[in-house]
C-alpha cells in the first residue's frame, strides 16, 4: 500500500467513524455488558500493561471542577479521611506502613511481604522512640 | 541474624532496652540504621524480582517454620 492510499484509507476511516460513532459506542457497551468476565480480564490486562495511563486518568478525573465541587461539599468525609489518616500514622498500621515502603519504587504496598512489613514497622517504632528520646 | 522474623525480634529487643534507658539513643539510632539499610537491601530485591516477573526465594525473607 502507498503512501498516499494509506492516508486515504485513513480518512475514509475517521469519517466512518464519526458517522457510525454512537451505533459503534454503544455496540462495545452491549458486548461489555453480555461478556463482564471478559471485559473485565481485558480491563484488567490493560491497566496492568499501562499503569501510569491509569493514573493520569484518575488524576484527570479528579481535577474535574465537578468532581472536586463534590468532593469539596463533603467536608465531613474529608475530616474523617484525616483522622483516619492520623490513626493510620499512630497506630502504623499495615496499609499505612505498606505505603511508606512503596513510595519511590516501581511497586504498590500489596507486593511486599508481609515478614519485610513487620520489621519496617519494628524499625519506624524504634526510630520514633529514639526522636522522642533525644527531644 | 538469619533472616527478616530475627531482625524483628531484635529491633524490638533494642526498642525495650532503649525504652528502659539500658542504651543511649545514640547506640538505638547506629542499629537502627543498620536495620534500616537490611530492610532496604531486601526491598530492592524485592523489587527487582517483581520487575523482572520472577519469584524465587529470597532466604532473608523466608520464615524459618515455612518449610
Amino acid at each position: 500500500m502507498t503512501d498516499e492510499q494509506r492516508e486515504r484509507k485513513k480518512a475514509y476511516l475517521r469519517e466512518w467513524y464519526a458517522k457510525n460513532r454512537e451505533r459503534q459506542i454503544a455496540a462495545v457497551g452491549a458486548w461489555q455488558r453480555n461478556n463482564c468476565d471478559r471485559a473485565n480480564a481485558n480491563k484488567r490486562a490493560y491497566v496492568e500493561r499501562n499503569p501510569e495511563r491509569r493514573r493520569e486518568q484518575a488524576n484527570r478525573h479528579a481535577a474535574k471542577p465537578e468532581v472536586r465541587a463534590k468532593a469539596a461539599a463533603r467536608p465531613a468525609r474529608r475530616e474523617w479521611q484525616k483522622a483516619r489518616n492520623k490513626r493510620d500514622s499512630e497506630t502504623l498500621s499495615d496499609g499505612y506502613v505498606r505505603r511508606i515502603m512503596a513510595q519511590h519504587t516501581s511497586m504498590k504496598g500489596s507486593d511486599l511481604p508481609q515478614g519485610l512489613v513487620d520489621a519496617y514497622r519494628e524499625l519506624m517504632k524504634l526510630k520514633r522512640a529514639i526522636n522522642e528520646k533525644r527531644g | 541474624m538469619k533472616n527478616v522474623d530475627e531482625l524483628r525480634g531484635q529491633l524490638a529487643e533494642v526498642f525495650a532496652q532503649l525504652r528502659a534507658g539500658a542504651i543511649k539513643p545514640g547506640e538505638a539510632a547506629e542499629l537502627a540504621n543498620l536495620a534500616g539499610k537490611m530492610i532496604g537491601s531486601a526491598k530492592v530485591q524485592v523489587e527487582y524480582y517483581a520487575l523482572r516477573k520472577e519469584a524465587p526465594t529470597i532466604e532473608f525473607l523466608r520464615a524459618p517454620y515455612a518449610d
